[in-house]
């Protein structure tokens, strides 16, 4: 499945941070790192059991989209 | 009274359907030439529904074009589909208002107006990711011990901090429409929203 496909597969929300995390809780927007998991799973690490997202994974896999999104404008 | 009331409204409503269906359906009782004629209507004034429909999707992709309605990814799609995406440089209020000429007029969308322009910086190289809440630099104090996981972690994945993103520290979730925070995290999410809109 191409990195474009997956990233579709993707449910973005929006969210705060749990008071005790953040005080002020702005909303935010983002990803839930356990649905992030079923799709890339690389791009979720877990570190004293709390999940987290690797944004360089996610960022590569932006990349690769935005490859495939100009190579499909191109060929339109 | 009650029967041109019901009679009106069948011919209202019943036309309409009549119409919608293309006449497969003839809840009215009524020829198509006859009763509720919602195109011949809207034509009165040189500007048929064809026109509208037309115009519609045309105004449509004129505000794909220029910028989608949600803030933080709003251009990113558009950019990106127009080989722009690593370099967005507008520093002004984006306008996506479209005019369309059809009937033989001239008619305006309203478009949406982007007053905050973004800087899109998530394809850009080396970038240096703005560190979250929580991070090192306040690791060990009141957040507990997820904070203290988070610096943990950016310690691990030294350069880039990673997002807390586990599902138990998050409250208030809902499918994404805005966010009040317009970080790296918040640009992915919108440019994945706009992949799943248009796909």
């Amino acid at each position: 499945m191409s990195a474009l496909e997956k990233l579709k597969q993707l449910e973005p929300i929006q969210f705060r941070y749990k008071k005790e995390l953040d005080p002020t809780q702005p909303l935010r927007a983002g990803f839930s790192a356990q649905q992030v998991q079923q799709v890339i799973p690389e791009a979720v690490m877990e570190v004293d059991g709390v999940l987290m997202l690797d944004m360089n994974v996610l960022k590569n896999y932006l990349r690769l989209a935005r490859e495939e999104l100009l190579e499909n404008a191109s060929k339109s | 009274m009650a029967d041109n009331f019901w009679s009106g409204l069948n011919r209202g409503v019943g036309g309409a359907i009549d119409w919608a269906t293309n006449n497969k359906w003839d809840i009215d009782g009524l020829s198509p030439g006859q009763g509720w004629n919602a195109p011949a209507a809207a034509a009165s004034d040189g500007f048929s529904f064809g026109d509208a429909m037309d115009a519609f999707t045309k105004g449509y992709s004129a505000t794909m074009g220029g910028g989608g309605p949600t803030p933080g990814g709003s251009s990113f799609l558009n950019a990106y589909t127009s080989g722009k995406g690593s370099t967005p440089t507008s520093t002004s209020p984006v306008s996506t208002s479209s005019a369309f000429t059809a009937g033989g007029g001239t008619h305006s969308m309203p478009g949406i107006i982007i007053d905050k322009p973004v800087d899109f910086y998530a394809f850009k190289d080396n970038v240096q990711y703005p560190v979250q809440q929580g991070s090192s630099s306040s690791s060990g104090s009141k957040g507990g011990g997820l904070l203290d996981t988070v610096g943990k972690a950016a310690s691990i994945y030294a350069t880039v901090a990673p997002f807390l993103c586990d599902i138990k520290t998050k409250t208030d979730i809902s499918p994404l429409e805005t966010t009040e925070v317009n970080d790296d995290l918040a640009q992915a999410a919108f440019f994945v929203k706009e992949l799943r809109e248009c796909s």
